[in-house]
């Protein structure tokens, strides 16, 4: 008797654990292959345009003939800026953290200007701000928007939605002319 | 050695009743009806929510980013009006006589595949008002007149409606289309 409720204490361990081990990375896991085979070829801290069949896999509810551009940022090296160059008309920006939380968003209206930089880094941990409160030298950052991901890792994600199919390509590139950058020269 | 045989039934039986359940609490959480119009389901509400976590989950594990909050609203169905599956065998109507966002899309996706692939679309730049101002669109497998969302011959699928969520035409406040069933195959 005392064996069988050793074992059904376990199984009970069991379902927590593989109930709070589904949850916390199972959908990381297939987020991020999915993440992974869209920026194959591309790597972090790179500004590309999302072909038709990707753009609709990630972002299925918006129409394919729009034009979707994303940067994969890793801040864990130093902050990275997005440098937008949009077209006239409707879009919206957005910066995800690799679990998939909105941490900025800002569309045309809202930003009043098509072209503006937002500076990425990583947000500091309890001990860093500790720190940042007694230092009175610390510079301003004074230029565009700053964001601080809570994560290393995340997505910036521009929206340009088309009225007509067959202005893509023109738009496309249009969009391509936003960057995404690392503060940090790559090594070579 | 047979303890050790209804031990590992106990810890297998334990994994896969976590594994599952977790499952079906990300895909239950935050979906909420929208308004009178119950067969159109919303988790933009769980999005900003308690159940965010959940949420979040759910996009994620269709390999999707989840719409940002603010800047997009998303609605789906698989059913009509009537609370029937959608299915490529049948003709639909959809109306829609409210006032509608600045910028709103139809997607059909194909529910019967392991991924939710984008099907047709009928969007604000490629459908035609009514001359009352309302929005008739025709989902069915062979050419209709005006508006027209191609099935194919998809055994069942949904409908996913996106819209700008700027301005005071939100979606909670205004279920995008009815959808009523006219002729089966």
């Amino acid at each position: 008797m005392k064996v069988r409720l050793f074992w059904i204490a376990a199984g009970l361990v069991a379902a927590v654990a593989a109930y709070a081990g589904f949850l916390l990375f199972v959908p990381s896991l297939m987020f991020s292959a999915e993440i992974a085979r869209l920026s194959q070829g591309h790597g972090s801290n790179t500004f590309f345009i999302l072909a038709e069949q990707d753009q609709a896999q990630l972002l299925p509810g918006l129409p394919r003939s729009g034009v979707t551009g994303i940067c994969l940022f890793d801040v864990s090296n130093g902050s990275v800026t997005l440098s937008a160059n949009l077209p006239d008309g409707f879009w919206i920006t957005t910066i995800y953290s690799d679990k998939g939380e909105t941490i900025y968003t800002v569309n045309n209206r809202q930003s009043g200007s098509n072209t503006f930089n937002v500076s990425l880094s990583r947000a500091p941990g309890f001990i860093e701000m500790l720190a940042q409160a007694t230092d009175k030298e610390r510079p301003e950052i004074d230029s565009g928007w700053t964001v601080q991901s809570p994560e290393s890792q995340g997505l910036a994600v521009v929206w340009y939605p088309l009225a007509d199919p067959a202005l893509r390509e023109m738009a496309a590139a249009a969009v391509a002319r936003s960057s995404c950058s690392s503060a940090l020269a790559p090594s070579q | 050695m047979r303890s050790l045989a209804e031990g590992i039934v106990y810890l297998t039986a334990g994994v896969l009743a976590g594994a599952l359940s977790a499952y079906l609490v990300i895909e239950s959480s935050g979906e909420q009806p929208l308004g009178n119009n119950d067969h159109w389901i919303s988790r933009a509400e769980g999005l900003a929510g308690d159940s965010a976590f959940y949420v979040r989950a759910h996009f994620m594990m269709q390999g999707r980013l989840p719409p940002a909050p603010g800047q997009i609203d998303e609605a789906t169905t698989n059913t009509d009006s009537s609370g029937q599956a959608l299915t490529g065998n049948c003709h639909y109507t959809l109306t829609s006589t409210g006032a509608m966002p600045r910028w709103w899309s139809l997607v059909l996706l194909n529910t019967g595949t392991a991924t939710t692939a984008q099907q047709a679309i009928a969007d604000v730049d490629s459908t035609v008002r009514e001359a009352d101002g309302s929005i008739i669109i025709r989902a069915a497998d062979t050419p209709q007149p005006g508006n027209w969302l191609r099935t194919g011959a998809l055994r069942h699928y949904s409908l996913l409606y996106s819209a700008a969520a700027t301005g005071e035409q939100r979606l909670a406040a205004a279920p995008p289309f009815t959808i009523t069933l006219e002729d089966c195959r």
